[in-house]
């Protein structure tokens, strides 16, 4: 054994001896070694007027960060990636191979030279900055640019503005958002809605006339959204007397896509989309944080149409049916008696403290290990494409489990360090195929205390609201109905 | 006198009770209940938030200014009067150690800072701030700098201080050469000392 070791020993040096040997033969280059590497893992973010600070996408650009280039990627800080231990393969895993990270240190230990221009890959294309190799079909920006003023906070804003076609129903199978000034942007939700008849929408609000002929804001709540227009054929498949339950419901497949930093593209499989038809609109939901000075903003989501024939409506929901905090229940049906025996009611929370936004108790101060676990009942067979966790500046980690209905439990992945400054979405290289009969459990982990680098105030009770100083606990997937076969009825584009 | 001894040295040798460490606070206060939208944000407590020392540490990108790479070492917050301070950086980086003075004065009500600043790499320069937050605790100083000039060079800089947290805050830094656009910097994050 000890023999086994020292030969296998012996023989990795010399491998990697020799492999040293070989790449200290050849330097790496800018042009030849380094930029490939840079334009796979890093240009999605690191390239002009987007997310990241820098551009990294000329030698000029690259060269003066070479020393922090190779200190965040041998530390595994970038690019970022949030993954810990998991049983599923992701299509956005953009972590580096060893191999990755060798050459790019090895470049910067050499003086990070440029290289010949000639072995110059051709750098990736990113048309009009958008993050898909082509322009969007349609680009819709809010209707009027706002002003954040240096004042406290913003309740969330809506504006809307007009499906602006006119052709007949379309399938968003992409979708981008871009706000214009992230600075003050937390989120964009955009989504579907449909006005009732008589609906005037000026400078993006929608108004109705009232019984004396009087123009008046119409009630958001009168904002449904609706299954009603759509075609009988693409409405979702119900046994007769069948209610729309969670998973099957149409508020499920009306949010076209989330900003927050970290994400704001959404894909999906081919045939897998959003119908979208004429005489609806887009609602903008935007939530700006004040940052102390005024500032503008203008924000704008570009729309790619699917080429493909329907096959499926793209659904999310969160985990979010029955909540416990620290073990014990404080949300969901209501609890039955061997819940009560068994002291799993929260008695923590009263009514002044829980918040009506997501009747969880709020966090204690200082407490650095708040635990929400969320279950979600899977009442019909679905098939998952993605994941996103959402937590605020406490959020410290996230899981996913699954328990099967023969009730074999499994982890699906977790997120140990949970970023509030950059919110992965997880794209699953493969669809999971969930059962009826399972359950999806989702756990987010909360650190009040001061250790938190994030933590304004440690000393205060957190509650639950979608200001970014309250929390949220939001473990959201993102699937597709196996019952539902659409027909193909698209309208077929140009290609 | 030997009984006074034994006292004293029984005295220290005693268990100590542990001395009770007061938990890092945040700038906000107390409401009891979520924010809205017509709370009215604190002015920024400058004394309670920076006095004192702070270790910090950057990855600086190679500029006109020098060469990049890791930063690393402290600040010291004073008060010099109301309103007033001074703040001290004694720092190491690739081309080693330096200093870098600053004197500061904040008009609370105003809501405004401003700064001069000696660095010992040989430049200096002088900025005004707006200084704004949200009911969140989370504020900011806009640092803007006069031009100034530095191996026959234009140079403007942005310092965005972000009070992040009690123990944490982080100062973006943005350059601009000549009439050229400003580019990021990196940022220098600081941590209360303990």
């Amino acid at each position: 054994m000890k023999v086994g070791s020292t030969v296998v020993g012996f023989v990795g040096v010399f491998v990697l001896g020799s492999a040293s040997v070989a790449l200290a033969r050849q330097t790496p280059t800018f042009t030849k070694d380094v930029a490939p590497i840079l334009y796979k893992n890093c240009s999605q973010c690191h390239r002009p007027d987007e997310v990241a600070p820098m551009s990294l996408m000329t030698y000029e650009e690259v060269r003066p960060w070479a020393r922090s280039i190779k200190s965040k990627v041998l530390k595994k800080e970038m690019p970022p990636w949030g993954i810990g231990e998991s049983s599923l393969k992701f299509s956005n895993d953009r972590q580096m191979s060893e191999k990755e990270i060798f050459t790019l240190v090895s470049w910067v230990d050499a003086g990070a030279p440029k290289g010949n221009d000639a072995d110059l890959p051709a750098s990736p294309a990113y048309p009009g900055g958008w993050k898909f190799n082509r322009e969007p079909d349609v680009v819709i920006k809010m209707p009027v640019e706002f002003t954040i003023q240096p004042r406290s906070e913003y309740p969330m804003l809506d504006f809307y503005v007009p499906v602006p076609w006119t052709d007949g129903m379309k399938l968003i199978q992409m979708s981008e958002a871009r706000p214009s000034n992230k600075a003050v942007v937390h989120h964009i939700t955009v989504s579907l809605v449909t006005f009732p008849p008589g609906t005037e929408v000026i400078d993006g609000q929608p108004f109705t006339t009232d019984a004396s002929g009087k123009k008046v804001p119409l009630d958001r709540r009168a904002a449904r959204i609706t299954e009603q227009r759509l075609p009988t054929e693409l409405q979702i498949p119900r046994e007769p007397g069948e209610k729309p339950d969670r998973l099957g419901s149409v508020g499920g497949f009306t949010t076209l896509l989330a900003y927050v930093a970290g994400r704001g593209f959404d894909d999906h499989p081919d045939g897998v989309g959003t119908p979208v038809l004429p005489g609806q609109y887009i609602n903008f939901n935007m939530h700006y944080t004040p940052t102390g000075r005024v500032e503008t903003d203008r924000s704008e989501v570009g729309f790619w149409f699917a080429r493909e024939p329907l096959k499926k409506f793209h659904f999310r929901t969160p985990i979010n049916e029955r909540q416990h905090v620290n073990g014990k229940i404080v949300r969901g049906p209501v609890p039955d008696a061997a819940d009560v025996e068994a002291g799993r009611v929260s008695q923590g929370a009263t009514a002044a403290t829980i918040s009506a936004f997501s009747g969880l108790p709020p966090i204690p101060p200082y407490e650095s290990n708040f635990t929400v676990t969320s279950e979600l009942a899977i009442t019909q067979d679905i098939t998952i494409n993605g994941f996103y966790p959402h937590m605020h500046v406490r959020g410290k980690s996230a899981e996913y489990k699954i328990v099967y209905p023969d009730g074999k439990e499994q982890l699906l992945f977790d997120v140990p360090r949970y970023r509030f400054d950059w919110q992965e979405r997880y794209v699953l290289a493969e669809p999971l195929k969930i059962p009826k009969g399972s359950l999806l459990k989702y756990k987010g982990v909360f650190d009040n205390s001061a250790n938190n680098p994030l933590n304004p105030n440690p000393d205060k009770e957190v509650y639950w609201s979608e200001q970014s100083w309250d929390e949220m606990s939001l473990g959201w997937i993102e699937y597709t109905l196996d019952k539902q076969k659409l027909p193909a009825r698209t309208e077929r584009r140009e290609q | 006198m030997t009984l006074v001894f034994f006292m004293l040295a029984a005295l220290l040798q005693a268990p100590q009770a542990p001395v009770p460490t007061e938990q890092p606070k945040g700038l906000m206060p107390n409401l009891g209940r979520p924010t809205k939208p017509e709370d009215v944000v604190p002015l920024l407590d400058f004394d309670k938030y920076f006095l004192g020392k702070w270790t910090l540490q950057a990855d600086a990108p190679d500029s006109v200014l020098g060469a990049g790479g890791e930063v690393s070492g402290t600040i010291t917050y004073k008060k010099l009067d109301e309103g007033f301070y001074e703040a001290l950086t004694e720092a190491k980086g690739e081309s080693g150690p330096f200093t870098i003075r600053e004197t500061i004065a904040y008009h609370k009500e105003q809501k405004v800072a401003f700064r001069h600043v000696d660095d010992s790499r040989g430049y200096s320069y002088t900025q005004t701030a707006e200084v704004g937050g949200n009911i969140g605790g989370d504020y900011r100083l806009f640092f803007k700098s006069a031009p100034f000039t530095y191996h026959g060079k234009t140079i403007r800089l942005n310092h965005t201080v972000y009070l992040a947290a009690p123990l944490t805050f982080r100062i973006d830094v943005e350059l601009a050469e000549g009439a050229a656009e400003f580019k990021h910097m990196s940022p220098w994050r600081y941590r209360r000392a303990p």
